[in-house]
């Protein structure tokens, strides 16, 4: 199995890398050699291969989530409303959602008129509905909420920025090497959320020429050479400057790592529904894209909600479909998508026929192997905060450890430096194997690795449910050419990446 | 003032080195440096371009027109400074061309920044409140005594006056709202009205004080009175990190408050007091910003000679996140690492080679091939206003001229200008 991944471990064993990670070639003459089909060690590679080949490709097993932000506080009230709650229907007034074009879900919960789609979805059991999100304290204000929501961690407080979030932190924590395009997201600003302490998300746009960097004539050629011989550090105009350097000549590669998912046929409907649309050619082309960052903007209804919020239910709805229509069958086990929203809105309609800020939202967990139904608690309408606002029954880190000890396979408690209550909401492990065997992970404080049919070998966090016996032994420990720590191979074959330093002592274990 | 100094503040009161300008300001003294660069006398009067108040016209066209009217403005304005201070104050006080009902009141609000950038905080805030286009975007048109909307005296409070943190309670938001209900605009969204009838008489109790508060006097209390240091701090680190370097230190801050304080809240004092400022001048200063898109853009049109109706920078900055007149949400926008994106560097590679192109077909580029190797490295250099070139960047350009007339492919000048621009000397501020 898996014999590029050994591929790549073997090369790299073999030879130091030298300039950029590109082996014995500068970026011109290996573009040159693709251009002419005669690839390194007599291999013809397109630039798609190796943009796969510089990135480690979505293994057996592993998970991939889309992460799809309602910008500007979602209202939870009308997204999944509860119809028949006359407290509700008195609240809200002309906002009431209408009783018999809603979806009912159960429970007496209803979807917003326009999520048609995504009821069909809710029937074949594939979307989870996380009522009541939020937490203690909460502020309306956007920046200080979003904030909290981006940085995930039990130590996080109002008002007091992190400098790293918690799609970040997993990132950091994940045991691989990082890679530009573990993580990726449709926004012009990098949001805190997908920035971790050694790296962050890149930015793309649905929509993108992908010239630069791809172009290999000659000259253009040689520009990439000249601007990838302006990136090492050391600019005296300090740091900045070096950062600068290194994404222009980063964004160079990239183009030719993500030009195939740029191929496709042109991108219709709202920016939602495009992006989406996009985030899933850009699993579909496997160029080694863990999570996906979504911005949906305009969620601020503090007017003219009925209309307003009505077309962005419609615009969710839409790009939900297209991002699965469009997902390759074969990665549909490997990819959830989550939403999440910084607060939600006051049940009591305001002077302008919308809402304000308000505290608990729902979220929603959608995908083959989520186990759908309503999880959490629906607040009472009845018993409000001081300032008219739900009282949250889910605090939005049970969220997360959710999909990231029950999905990613991440240490949720290490991410998020606390040990939060999880939905059982995934019905099954993305990898589409089963489990044949498991053991605790040697080389950190909580979780397990495990082994499936498929082929994949999986830290899969404290979820001793997904393990049996790990029967094989750690054959050989290698240092790792280019960074701190080691990586190990198991008896069977398997490699573990990245095995941080210190276990090394912990285990034993010599190189 | 050396000509290192008289290059950075240049550079930072500007959009590209004008070296005419550095000529005339090197060997000036500080204060008569600065003043030379502050005087706007020179600078012509603001005309609304045709149309701008055609309350018929396709709103998004006409907003397009005033974003080339002035990105324009920056590129050719004898002193370009009065149009950094209207940028810096667009993000401040932002609003979007999304939600303004016409483009006449973004024409008008530009001008509010462009009259008060060297008034008194307090008669910009004042004025800003009052604009039709904050009214709209914020919401409080619509802000009635019997039906509440807390959006707009929520972010004057945090955004516009005090600044994030634990300045202000939740109550003093509710009841800033209700000090703000009744200012509103008339039926078409054209113009402020106060609807005195909407207008909340109560008692509110707001800083701590219990009155029946109206909307100017919150704004009047915070900055005078109850929160006068704490909204001068948050004014002068803000301005400080727009002209010198984001997270300035409390001493510097404290330095640059007070000639505010002592002048009534001046932001010509303000101002002026972070550019006479040694720290200003400091290494940490001159490597402590990464120009915007908008600023790196005009730079690179201002240095080709090609105007805003041809270059069309909006489309470029707006590609890179900075969409001028549309601020992506009420806190406006960010600065360096929010620019350092593979967007905007793929963004600014596309806009170089148009640009490039564009002015080649002007007759605006003077080939290079004549000229020696160094010469030609020079030459662009002084060409695109790059005061510094690291070695390993001045290396790398002429190794690429080398390499290009080796094969004598004829695309030289327009590669080796391409260069130029996306350099990180070209993409710092």
């Amino acid at each position: 199995m898996n014999q590029l991944h050994d591929a790549m471990i073997n090369d790299a064993f073999r030879n130091q890398p030298t300039d950029g990670g590109f082996g014995a070639f500068s970026r011109r003459r290996f573009l040159q050699l693709a251009a002419a089909g005669a690839g390194a060690g007599g291999l013809a590679l397109t630039l798609g291969e190796f943009g796969a080949l510089a990135a480690t490709p979505l293994q057996p097993g592993e998970g991939v989530l889309v992460v799809l932000l309602l910008n500007g506080a979602n209202d939870g009230l009308n997204t999944v409303a509860p119809i028949d709650d006359g407290a509700d229907r008195s609240a809200r007034g002309v906002l009431a959602l209408n009783q018999s074009e809603a979806h009912r879900v159960g429970n007496g919960m209803a979807l917003h008129p326009n999520l048609g789609a995504l009821k069909s979805r809710f029937d074949r059991g594939d979307v989870a509905i996380v009522q009541g999100v939020g937490y203690q304290n909460p502020s309306l204000s956007h920046f200080d909420s979003m904030a909290l929501w981006h940085e995930g961690h039990a130590d996080a407080r109002v008002g007091v920025r992190s400098d790293t979030g918690w799609l970040g932190r997993y990132l950091d924590h994940r045991g691989a090497e990082r890679d530009l395009l573990d993580a990726v997201v449709f926004s012009s600003a990098i949001p805190l959320h997908l920035t971790g302490r050694e790296g962050k998300a890149i930015n793309l746009r649905s929509e993108d020429k992908m010239e630069f960097g791809v172009r290999a004539d000659a000259d253009w050629l040689r520009m990439y050479d000249a601007l990838e011989s302006m990136a090492p550090p050391g600019s005296p105009y300090g740091p900045l400057a070096d950062a600068l350097a290194r994404t222009t000549n980063d964004s160079i590669d990239l183009a030719g790592r993500l030009a195939p998912a740029y191929e496709g046929t042109t991108l219709t409907g709202d920016a939602v529904v495009r992006d989406l649309t996009q985030a899933a050619r850009l699993i579909n082309a496997n160029v080694g894209i863990r999570v996906i960052g979504v911005e949906a903007q305009g969620y601020d209804t503090h007017d003219g909600q009925t209309w307003r919020h009505g077309r962005l239910m419609s615009q969710l709805d839409q790009g939900i479909e297209a991002f699965f229509n469009e997902l390759r069958p074969q990665y549909s086990p490997q990819v959830s998508l989550m939403t999440v929203s910084e607060f939600g809105r006051r049940p009591e309609i305001n002077g302008a026929e919308g809402t304000d800020h308000g505290t608990a939202s729902v979220a929603f967990v959608i995908g083959q192997r989520v186990k759908g139904g309503l999880y959490g608690e629906q607040p009472s309408l009845n018993n409000l905060d001081s300032r008219g606002n739900m009282i949250p029954t889910v605090d939005f880190r049970s969220l997360y450890a959710t999909v990231l000890g029950g999905w990613l396979g991440a240490d949720d408690t290490e991410v998020l430096g606390a040990n939060y209550e999880q939905f059982n909401l995934f019905g099954a492990s993305p990898d589409a194997g089963t489990v044949v065997r498991g053991a605790p992970n040697p080389f950190a404080q909580h979780g397990y690795l495990i082994a499936t049919s498929a082929g994949g070998v999986h830290n899969f966090g404290k979820h001793a449910n997904f393990g049996s016996p790990w029967v094989n032994d750690i054959v050989a420990v290698r240092r790792h050419p280019t960074e701190d720590g080691y990586w190990a191979v198991g008896s069977d074959g398997e490699c573990l990446p990245s095995v941080p330093p210190d276990s090394l002592e912990r285990l034993a274990l010599s190189t | 003032m050396d000509r290192i100094e008289a290059i950075h503040l240049v550079k930072r009161t500007g959009f590209g080195i004008d070296w005419a300008l550095v000529d005339q300001v090197e060997g000036l003294s500080r204060s008569a440096a600065v003043s030379l660069v502050t005087d706007f006398s020179a600078n012509p009067d603001p005309v609304a371009p045709p149309g701008t108040f055609d309350e018929g016209g396709i709103r998004w066209r006409q907003i397009n027109v005033l974003q080339i009217w002035w990105l324009e403005r920056m590129r050719s304005t004898p002193r370009p400074y009065q149009e950094k201070l209207v940028l810096f104050w667009h993000s401040h006080f932002a609003t979007s061309g999304y939600t303004v009902a016409f483009a006449h009141q973004i024409w008008t609000d530009n001008q509010v920044f462009r009259a008060h950038s060297l008034g008194s905080f307090r008669d910009m805030a004042q004025t800003s409140a009052l604009s039709p286009a904050m009214l709209l975007y914020l919401d409080n048109f619509r802000n009635k005594a019997s039906r509440l909307n807390e959006n707009y005296g929520r972010e004057l409070l945090e955004l516009h006056l005090l600044g994030p943190g634990e300045h202000h309670s939740e109550l003093d938001v509710i009841e800033t709202s209700r000090a703000w209900t009744g200012y509103n605009t008339d039926s078409d969204r054209r113009a402020f009205v106060f609807n005195a009838g909407y207008h909340d008489q109560g008692q509110k109790t707001i800083f701590g004080i219990t009155r029946n508060w109206s909307g100017p006097e919150v704004i009047d209390e915070a900055v005078y009175n109850t929160h006068r240091v704490v909204s001068a701090r948050y004014i002068a680190s803000k301005l400080w990190s727009f002209l010198a370097y984001p997270n300035p230190s409390a001493a510097v801050v404290d330095s640059i408050v007070q000639p505010y304080l002592d002048n009534n809240l001046s932001l010509a004092a303000l101002t002026r007091a972070i550019l006479l400022h040694d720290e200003f001048y400091s290494e940490r200063a001159r490597t402590g910003l990464v120009r915007s898109p908008i600023e790196w853009a005009v730079s690179c049109s201002r240095s080709l000679g090609m105007p805003a109706s041809e270059s069309r920078p909006e489309w470029a900055t707006a590609a890179m996140g900075q969409n001028v007149f549309y601020a992506p949400d009420p806190s406006g926008w960010k600065q360096n690492e929010v620019w350092i994106t593979s967007t905007a560097a793929w963004a600014k590679a596309d806009f170089a080679r148009f640009l490039i192109w564009r002015a080649i077909s002007n007759g605006n580029v003077t080939d290079t091939a004549d000229m020696s190797v160094p010469d030609a490295v020079e030459f662009v250099r002084l060409a695109f206003g790059l005061d510094v070139l690291s070695n390993q960047t001045r290396r790398a350009l002429e190794d690429y001229v080398h390499a290009e007339r080796a094969t004598g492919i004829w695309a030289q000048t327009v590669n080796l200008m391409t260069l130029a621009m996306l350099a990180p000397e070209m993409q710092m501020g």
